[in-house]
């Protein structure tokens, strides 16, 4: 009984590390992407900001961390999702 | 990469490095981890006052990830994150206040510095031994690991305070409370949070679990969401005042969104003592980089 356990719960472990894994080179692909366009996009356009408006600055600084903490979390949910890997969470 | 707005030249796959590291911290424990990341951005040649700001920022969307992932895993507490944040706030304009009459009598830093080192070391010290009593409570009296916690008695205290008004917490598994107690731990912790200038994950995290009784895994998920209110609050104030690069805030975010999902994950993997006895180690990387600070070693500038 407790060797089945171990069995089941090595599977869970080899499951678990296989999907960060993708997950990580999924994120890779993304975060390289993102670097490359909107980032680089972005880097003037806040900058100027910066010295001309601050409190939009400001503003515009927690709305994109938002956005970005949900979108990233969201998108790479719904990849796994989509592949339909067998996850355990 | 050039980041304009603070004026610094760093590569960004080492601010998403650092991200991924206090993001896997942040999703294991429950800690915004600003007392390792701040270090480092400073070394990697950030300036102080955008290490506060930007630090935060990041903070804000990795806690957003980390208390999500929780709240899916059933751990974040949030009638219980509410009434502690008003707590909080008090907490931290106090803290601010101790810290404009440390400044005027000149010994802000080395008074800061010693309380910093002298807490961490009691919350690191307290929390392996606790840790270790509950592991050997889980061995020789077969206690079930949720149950398991060497050091009661507070909680017993906090719970016995009839004080109105009381609230039920189910989240947490306890059907009655006084508000008081809770809004104390906000308190103290937001003080603590405001003199040290951290966020205060690591002091919060273990006084919900002694103080209240908090399961740890629910105070895990718990003290995340807390930080999401507590940094974007942050975020916004620092910003005003110029303080935070948001370029390299994204950037360390993409590096921390992934890493707190792995640590909110991995804590389905071990029970709640062995938590607390990994978090034991924590405050003293804190002890060790604030130690560094003030013998003036290991700075990029």
């Amino acid at each position: 009984m407790e060797n089945q356990e171990e069995v089941t719960k090595t599977s869970n472990i080899r499951i678990l590390i296989r999907n960060f894994l993708i997950e990580l080179v999924l994120y890779g692909v993304l975060v390289v992407g993102y670097f490359l366009v909107a980032l680089r996009l972005l880097n003037d356009y806040l900058n100027d900001l910066f010295f001309s408006n601050l409190v939009l600055y400001a503003i515009l600084a927690l709305f994109l961390i938002v956005v970005q903490g949900v979108l990233l979390d969201g998108v790479t949910s719904f990849l796994l999702n989509q592949i339909k890997l067998d996850r355990l969470d | 990469m050039e980041f304009l707005v603070s004026g610094v030249v760093v590569n960004p796959i080492l601010l998403a490095g650092i991200g991924f590291l206090v993001g896997i911290m942040g999703g294991f424990f429950g800690v915004g981890g600003g007392f390792i990341a701040g270090p480092l951005m400073y070394w990697l040649g950030v300036p102080m006052n955008f290490v506060v700001g930007t630090d935060l920022a990041h903070m804000t969307g990795k806690s957003i990830v980390a208390a999500k992932r929780h709240r899916m895993l059933g751990h974040v507490d949030v009638k219980l994150g509410l009434i502690m944040i008003s707590g909080t706030i008090v907490g931290v304009e106090l803290g601010a206040r101790l810290i404009e009459m440390l400044e005027d009598s000149g010994k802000v830093d080395s008074v800061v510095g010693t309380a910093y080192v002298v807490i961490l070391i009691i919350i690191s010290a307290f929390t392996a031994w606790e840790s270790l009593r509950a592991l050997r409570m889980i061995r020789t009296e077969h206690l079930d690991a949720k149950e398991a916690l060497g050091f009661k008695g507070v909680t017993k205290h906090a719970q016995k305070f009839k004080v109105p008004p009381m609230v039920s917490l189910p989240a947490s598994g306890i059907s009655s409370i006084s508000i008081w107690p809770i809004i104390g731990v906000g308190l103290i912790t937001g003080l603590l949070a405001g003199v040290l200038g951290v966020g205060g994950g690591f002091i919060r995290m273990p006084m919900l679990i002694y103080v209240l009784g908090i399961p740890t895994h629910v105070a895990i998920g718990t003290d995340l969401f807390e930080i999401v209110i507590s940094a974007g609050y942050g975020t916004l104030t620092h910003a005003i005042k110029g303080n935070v690069d948001v370029m390299m805030a994204l950037v360390m975010h993409t590096g921390a969104a992934l890493g707190a999902q792995i640590g909110a994950v991995l804590t389905r993997f071990f029970t709640g003592p062995r938590i607390r006895l990994l978090f034991s180690v924590l405050p003293l990387i804190g002890v060790l980089m604030m130690v560094l600070r003030l013998t003036g070693g290991g700075a990029a500038h």
